[in-house]
């Protein structure tokens, strides 16, 4: 996926359709907080987790 | 790099609804410290006390699990795990061994009790009779009422003098705004840390009840807690409407969850005297304490022509 230099991590969140209170996002195998900066070839993982009836 | 406001390590969390970011040992902390605090504050647990935790294998109640086991070990109070298997085919069959697995790790007692051994149905099977007889009833209404009695009963025939739930700030705001949209004066009254509902019942309590989900699954994800990550195949209605809403407003909004819950917690006192008093009686078909002379499950069961 390519995104505008400099996005956030809230910036793909957004674009994915994701609200950031029901998701945790790791870059490169680490959790991250949403306003982190994304880099070329960052690869990062969304995890649903809001898992309730 | 973001930075952790309070140590300046590697930040992994923004807490928008306090203007902090946290890294992952201040966020563990953080939780730690929240939880701890709950249960000195409402007096949650007492010495000695035999705590039974109601384990699904999802993030919530196995990070509740993990701090329960952990607080009750230097206080001396024995901690069970309860899990109960509503009968959901593909779910919670998949969550069951990841509960027993937590319950083993900390050398706990499980009991595992099912909706097809207390009920001779399972939840799939329920599901399946409602659809049938066109019932307007949501999937999370049968299971609600059942898993509520049937950890009470389980949680009492242990001998346990509370029952804890993992219940979190999302789960509150929630509760209590579904209460408000449904007029449910009575269901809105019982919530809060601590319910002491009348004889038969176990004391329930909710430790967790102001700590947002996301930091109970950073949490269980930072400490590299065995979780099941999955959506219930029933999850809908109304509750999932008004989840959907309140996170969509809480981040227009930061502190919206946080702000609903204090203010019922203020209101709670002034509700107490506007709540009718009822005579406790115990259910005709399965002897459950109840204050009808058929409890809430039996009489959906009986709709559905599903009898015991």
């Amino acid at each position: 996926m390519t995104l505008p230099p400099r996005s956030k991590v809230a910036d793909l969140l957004k674009l994915l359709g994701y609200n950031p209170d029901v998701v945790a996002v790791r870059c490169n195998k680490k959790i991250v907080p949403e306003e982190e900066r994304l880099a070329n070839g960052d690869l990062v993982e969304v995890i649903p987790i809001v898992t309730g009836g | 790099m973001l930075k952790c406001t309070f140590c300046g390590r590697k930040a992994v969390y923004n807490r928008r609804y306090a203007g902090t970011l946290l890294c992952d040992r201040c966020l563990i902390k953080s939780v730690e410290r929240r939880f701890r605090r709950a249960v000195a504050e409402h007096k949650l647990v007492s010495p000695n006390e035999k705590i039974a935790v109601a384990v699904s294998g999802g993030k919530d109640s196995v990070v509740a699990l993990h701090l329960i086991a952990g607080y009750c070990r230097h206080k001396n109070c024995e901690v069970v795990a309860i899990t109960v298997d509503e009968g959901i085919k593909g779910y919670r069959d998949r969550s069951l061994p990841v509960a027993r697995e937590n319950a083993e790790q900390l050398g706990l007692e499980h009991i595992v009790v099912s909706f097809k051994g207390a009920y001779g149905v399972t939840l799939d099977e329920i599901v399946r009779a409602a659809k049938k007889r066109r019932s307007r009833q949501h999937p999370c209404t049968y299971c609600g009422i059942m898993r509520r009695s049937l950890l009470n009963r389980a949680a009492r025939e242990a001998g346990a003098g509370k029952l804890a739930t993992a219940h979190n700030l999302d789960d509150e705001a929630q509760a209590i705004m579904l209460n408000y949209v449904r007029g449910d004066f009575s269901r809105l009254h019982r919530l809060g840390p601590i319910y002491q509902p009348r004889e038969g019942f176990v004391p329930r309590i909710k430790p967790f009840r102001e700590i947002p989900e996301k930091e109970m699954a950073l949490y269980a994800l930072l400490r590299g807690l065995e979780v099941h990550l999955a959506v219930c195949p029933y999850a809908g209605g109304i509750h999932s409407e008004i989840r959907d809403f309140l996170n969509d407003f809480e981040v227009r909004h930061p502190n919206t969850k946080f702000m609903i819950l204090r203010m019922f917690d203020r209101m709670k006192p002034l509700l107490a005297g506007a709540v009718q008093e009822f005579e406790m009686q115990s259910c005709g078909v399965c002897g459950e304490p109840t204050s009808m002379k058929i409890c809430k499950a039996c009489e959906l069961l009986n709709e559905l022509g599903l009898k015991q």
